[in-house]
């Protein structure tokens, strides 16, 4: 007896053991719970709340019968427990096999709809859950190439690339931590009230709607008019539903983090990105993003899609809100139902600066901005593939070349790297000062305030010729149509023409229509990267038939070119009128004034210049003259310009084969140089002069994102698998039965059995490819990524490349043991049998 | 005799509700099961086996005659959700500081410079030792293991559950009467026996219907997930690698910068540091007491192997 008890003993504690965990695991369920959670939505027929709530409010419209939500799923499972429960509700008895019937078919129909949704959502989310761009989320991408770009990207880069730069830092949450604590777990609470019901009859409908709303951070949406907004009509209207609370939250999170960054011994810049730690809901598989400009929330994994909402019920709630009651707002606001059938209207191109396009990172993606033809190797041409076309390249932005050099590569050569070392014995005021060069440049500037320039135009800034003592004189105007704001960038665009004429004759800058084309395009696409990064050209509003145009930093840089070189002729066949896009491009500027500081006049420009002109005045000096100093950011980048400068200072300047100097070839005072024998820097093969020339960088093509064809494959695998020819809309490969009655069999009874039998065939594949699509998605993700790394690692095995090659000839340099002949002119020395002189 | 009736009519009934599940049930299409299959969820020690410790105390006389039985069915499903579970929170990592989002799901740096495959879930190696592809070992297991032991693992629990039920019946009876067994005393003329039996069966067969209709799904999003977030961490951990030698990439070009600041030099001392020719140096380069043109191997200016 003892033993018994002993033995149910044991079994009890065993039992309490298993127990224990279980509740846990029901208190806060993990990802696995969530799946299994959905797989049982989809599975058992226990029918979702919110479908339930349509299928009894059409029961009611057309049977005049009040069911309950249980019901419903009795209905489905159960025809004969329906039968029994709706006649106890009902007296129209006889009409229930009619509802049970109806029932029936609206429910599966309208899971197999919510089903198609989630794993589509399951398989967008294929591509975006390594897109995030919030510190701290597991295998967000985005963060780590910021990283890789503050590596990699030389100051010139960032002054003429049409690659915006972010600026990302990270940020540590404040202390003490029980404040902070607090304020994210007022936004929990918040959170939890949109989550209704438990387990398999969980709703969350609204909590996912809100994960939408503020996916992309709270503050565009609470930029909108009215907080009580409920949402608009229709199957999506939840997506516009606003919830004053959760925003107040997260309003209160940002305030108290960006209010820590006060006492950060470094200041955060402007263009700075703060990123904060994300912060983790579990249970409800939340996270909270923040940085120091705005914040939201987002899933962890996402899995719950907004699906459709088939009633409208803002009335009833909004009634429900006061003290009339259950009874009074059912009746006066009864939920309107939402019936299918229509197709929505296709998603709008997102606008520039909403949604993903509001996101730091997201927002340089080519989602959101117009592809720079410097970033497209091939250009389509012909007609548009029928289906989704997200991005395509534009034709080259200029009728004439673009960059044009009369000495090299000029590596470096255009914006700001490097940081002032030498430092004049006088500053430039905004008078003419005529401070010669020092001995590291072969130029210097002065900046000249003037009421009319020199110039064809005396209303527009003018970068004179080099004088003779080195100076190059850049007048400004005290006003530029009427702007004084805009003269920060003007300056930008000037000190980029010195730049351009320090070591080159001035007629480089108009000689002809090229010539102009090039030098303007390329001193524009500096100053319009300015524009782009204090967020002014995002705010040029400029039309074309009717639709506004989203301004790029080259369709900035194309038509300030065409405005510059108009004298000469047409830079471009752009729509657009010159003129018009400059006077837009004053009126965004003039917007900015205030929020940027931006100068109130000429003299305040030239005292105050931006930290870009002057990186680009510290630029101006020859990198590698004896005796002078260079300072430069440490990145990969600015390391290369100054190898690259150095190189080609050499090239230019010294004398690397002696007696002569090495470019120009028309020399012939010393002939006999390329009898010089093993001399690495002419004889070598390919000439190493060769390596002057930019490496063909073989840069990342757009990816193939290509929707339409992924389902045309996948609409042709279901096709094949029924051994039926490819058909659009797949479904006619799945009615295909005439496989079937083509061979008739004597028995109708068979024949009968043979031809539901081929339906189930059918929708085997369909099932299995359906299950599969997903694992398609990933795949097809896969190969996206892989071929966007293939193309990067192969531009840096180039770059390597190249780079080991010039460093490799420097080290590899031989001194040769003879002089050449000077007397007969003769070669003096034979170096092999193949070398002739 | 009516006893005998009684059991043909209950055998014939069974063999008709065995027949129908066989028809009725929703089976996966799955290879060959066995009744030890289920032994993969776990093992329970027979309450005989400890009764004959206490008693006898010999562990191997007393496991041969109480071998362990497998975990009864009541937690098969608990069991197979859990450790799938566990599987896959291992697989996302663990969150160190509850409220971060940030998963350690690497136990060190990532290897830049080897193939090295990081190691799956402990619970993926203790699932494998009991399921028959790795019974004679195979570990230790990297996480492209887990795929194929999941796999495995669901077809085991497919299988027990179907395996199940083809005889439920019996198997409850065999399970009710044991359990029955072991209350205390008087109970066993229990007269609700076949109404618990009822109810039972009823309940198991929903059970395994459910489970058979949501197991497959929910791994099937598992591994899908699992496979997605295999592929990003390959790119996280490339992204990582290049940032590495990024860092080193960018030392050494500063080095690089370094020296290519004496370019300019190096090529402009290239001239004067030349040889002079040995007809035109002024010396006497092979000791002949002559110098340049009159040195004696010197016949001309373009003789130049005088040594």
């Amino acid at each position: 007896m003892n033993s018994r008890f002993s033995i149910a003993g044991s079994m009890l504690t065993m039992i309490l053991i298993e127990i224990v965990p279980l509740t846990t695991f029901a208190a806060a369920p993990l990802l696995y719970s969530r799946m299994k959670m959905i797989a049982e939505k989809e599975e058992l027929h226990d029918v979702e709340p919110d479908l339930a709530r349509f299928v009894i409010a059409l029961v009611k419209e057309k049977y005049q019968v009040t069911l309950a939500e249980e019901d419903i799923s009795v209905a489905v499972r159960d025809h004969g427990a329906f039968l029994g429960r709706c006649g106890r509700s009902t007296s129209q008895v006889m009409r229930c096999e009619e509802i049970q019937g109806a029932i029936a078919k609206v429910v599966p129909r309208e899971e197999r709809v919510r089903k198609l949704g989630r794993d589509l959502y399951l398989t967008s989310s294929s591509y975006e859950i390594p897109l995030s761009e919030h510190m701290g989320k597991f295998a967000a991408l985005a963060p780590i190439i910021g990283s890789l770009l503050t590596i990699w990207q030389s100051g010139s880069d960032r002054a003429s690339g049409t690659d915006p730069y972010v600026h990302m830092s990270a940020g540590a949450l404040p202390e003490p931590e029980s404040t902070t604590r607090q304020k994210y777990d007022d936004l929990k609470e918040e959170l939890d009230t949109l989550v209704k019901g438990s387990g398999t009859k969980e709703d969350l409908s609204e909590l996912s709607a809100a994960v939408a709303r503020y996916r992309f951070g709270y503050k565009s949406v609470r930029a909108e008019e009215s907080c009580g907004s409920t949402g608009s009509g229709g199957e999506l209207g939840l997506l516009w539903k606003r919830w004053c609370n959760v925003e107040d939250d997260l309003h209160g999170i940002w305030q108290h983090l960006e209010d820590s960054l006060d006492d950060r011994p470094i200041p955060v810049s402007r263009d700075e990105l703060v990123l904060f730690p994300t912060w983790l809901y579990k249970d409800i598989n939340v996270v909270v993003w923040v940085t120091n400009r705005n914040a939201g929330i987002d899933w962890e994994i996402p899995l719950e899609p907004v699906l459709p909402r088939m009633l409208d019920d803002r009335d009833y709630q909004q009634c429900m809100e006061g003290t009339l009651g259950e009874s009074y707002c059912g009746s006066v606001y009864p939920p309107m139902i939402i019936l299918g059938g229509a197709s929505l209207a296709p998603p709008q191109t997102t606008a520039s600066g909403a949604g993903l396009c509001n996101m730091p990172v997201g927002s340089q993606g080519y989602l959101c901005r117009m592809i720079e033809q410097s970033e497209c190797r091939v250009f389509s041409d012909g007609p548009a593939p029928t289906g989704i076309r997200l991005s395509e390249c534009k034709q080259p932005v200029l009728k004439t070349p673009m960059k044009m050099s009369i000495s090299g590569p000029d590596v470096c050569g255009i914006g700001g790297w490097r940081l002032p070392t030498e430092n004049p014995s006088q500053g430039d005021t905004p008078v003419k000062d005529n401070i010669p060069p020092t001995q590291c440049s072969n130029c210097s500037v002065d900046l000249y305030c003037a009421t009319s320039c020199p110039g064809t135009n005396p209303a527009v800034a003018f970068t004179g010729a080099k004088q003779s003592n080195g100076v190059i004189p850049i007048c400004i105007p005290n006003s530029i149509a009427g702007s004084t704001a805009i003269l920060q960038s003007v300056i930008i665009h000037e000190l980029t023409h010195a730049q351009q004429t320090c070591s080159n004759p001035h007629s480089i800058l108009n000689q002809d229509l090229n010539h102009c084309c090039s030098a303007e395009y390329q001193a524009h696409l500096v100053s319009c990267s300015t524009f782009f990064e204090d967020g002014i050209l995002q705010d040029v509003q400029i039309q074309y038939q009717g639709k506004n145009l989203p301004v790029s930093t080259e369709f900035c840089a194309e038509n300030l070119a065409a405005a510059s070189c108009s004298a000469l002729g047409e830079c471009n066949d752009s729509p657009i009128v010159a003129s018009l896009f400059l006077q837009k491009l004053v009126e965004a500027t003039n917007r900015s004034q205030s929020r940027l500081g931006l100068p109130t006049s000429c003299t305040d420009a030239i005292n105050k210049l931006d930290p870009r002109g002057k990186t680009i005045v510290a630029s101006l000096p020859s990198i590698c003259t004896p005796q002078c100093r260079s300072e430069y950011e440490n990145s990969i980048g600015n390391n290369l310009c100054f190898v690259g400068q150095c190189i080609e200072q050499s090239w230019e300047e010294e004398r690397l084969v002696p007696g002569r100097m090495s470019l120009n070839v028309g020399d012939e005072s010393f002939p006999w140089d390329s009898c010089v024998g093993t001399e690495p820097a002419a004889n070598t093969d390919p000439p190493s002069a060769g390596r002057l020339v930019l490496p063909t960088l073989a840069l990342p093509p757009l990816p193939e994102y290509n929707p339409w064809a992924a389902a045309q494959i996948t609409d042709r695998a279901l096709c094949q698998m029924l051994g039926l020819p490819p058909r659009t809309p797949p479904t006619l490969c799945m009615g295909e039965v005439s496989t079937q009655l083509g061979r008739p069999l004597s028995d109708p009874l068979d024949m009968l059995v043979n031809l539901s039998k081929s339906i189930d065939a059918q929708i085997d594949p369909a099932h299995e490819l359906e299950r599969m699509a997903p694992s398609v998605g990933t795949r097809y993700a896969t190969n996206l990524y892989r071929f966007q790394i293939d193309s990067l690692r192969w531009s840096f095995v180039e770059i390597f490349d190249a780079a080991a090659t010039l460093l490799e000839e420097i080290g590899s340099t031989s001194f040769p043991q003879q002089m050449c002949s000077r007397v007969d002119r003769a070669c003096p020395y034979i170096p092999s049998t193949t070398a002739t002189p | 005799m009516r006893w005998q009736y009684a059991l043909i009519g209950f055998s014939v009934l069974i063999a008709g509700a065995g027949f129908a599940a066989e028809w009725e049930q929703p089976y996966p299409k799955l290879g060959a099961c066995t009744k030890k299959d289920s032994m993969a969820f776990g093992a329970t020690t027979d309450p005989l086996y400890t009764q004959c410790m206490q008693n006898v105390g010999d562990e191997s006389y007393c496991s041969a005659l109480y071998p362990p039985a497998p975990l009864p069915y009541a937690e098969w499903a608990t069991r197979y959700h859990k450790n799938v579970e566990r599987i896959l929170e291992d697989f996302l990592g663990k969150t160190p500081n509850d409220h971060l989002a940030l998963r350690q799901w690497r136990t060190g740096p990532a290897s830049c410079t080897q193939q090295a495959e990081d190691p799956a879930s402990p619970v993926v190696g203790q699932i494998a030792a009991t399921l028959e592809p790795w019974s004679t070992g195979g570990g230790p297991f990297t996480q492209a293991d887990t795929v194929p032991v999941l796999l495995e693992y669901l077809r085991v629990y497919e299988c027990s559950l179907v395996e199940r039920s083809m005889s439920l019946p019996v198997e409850i009876w065999r399970e009710e009467t044991d359990r029955r067994g072991l209350l205390p005393g008087g109970l066993d003329a229990n007269p609700f026996f076949f109404m618990t039996f009822w109810e039972t069966w009823g309940k198991q067969s929903q059970d395994i219907r459910r489970e058979l209709a949501i197991s497959r799904p929910t791994l099937q999003r598992v591994l899908e997930f699992m496979g997605t977030i295999h592929m990003t961490r390959m790119f996280e951990q490339d992204a990582e690698c290049i940032q590495r030698a990024s860092l080193d990439i960018r030392n050494a070009i500063a080095l690089s910068a370094d020296a290519a600041a004496c370019l300019p030099r190096i090529w402009n001392a290239k001239d004067p540091l030349r040889d002079l020719p040995v007809c035109s140096d002024g010396r006497d380069n092979d000791d002949d007491g002559k110098i340049d043109l009159v040195d004696s191997d010197c016949d001309s200016l373009t003789d130049m192997s005088e040594e």
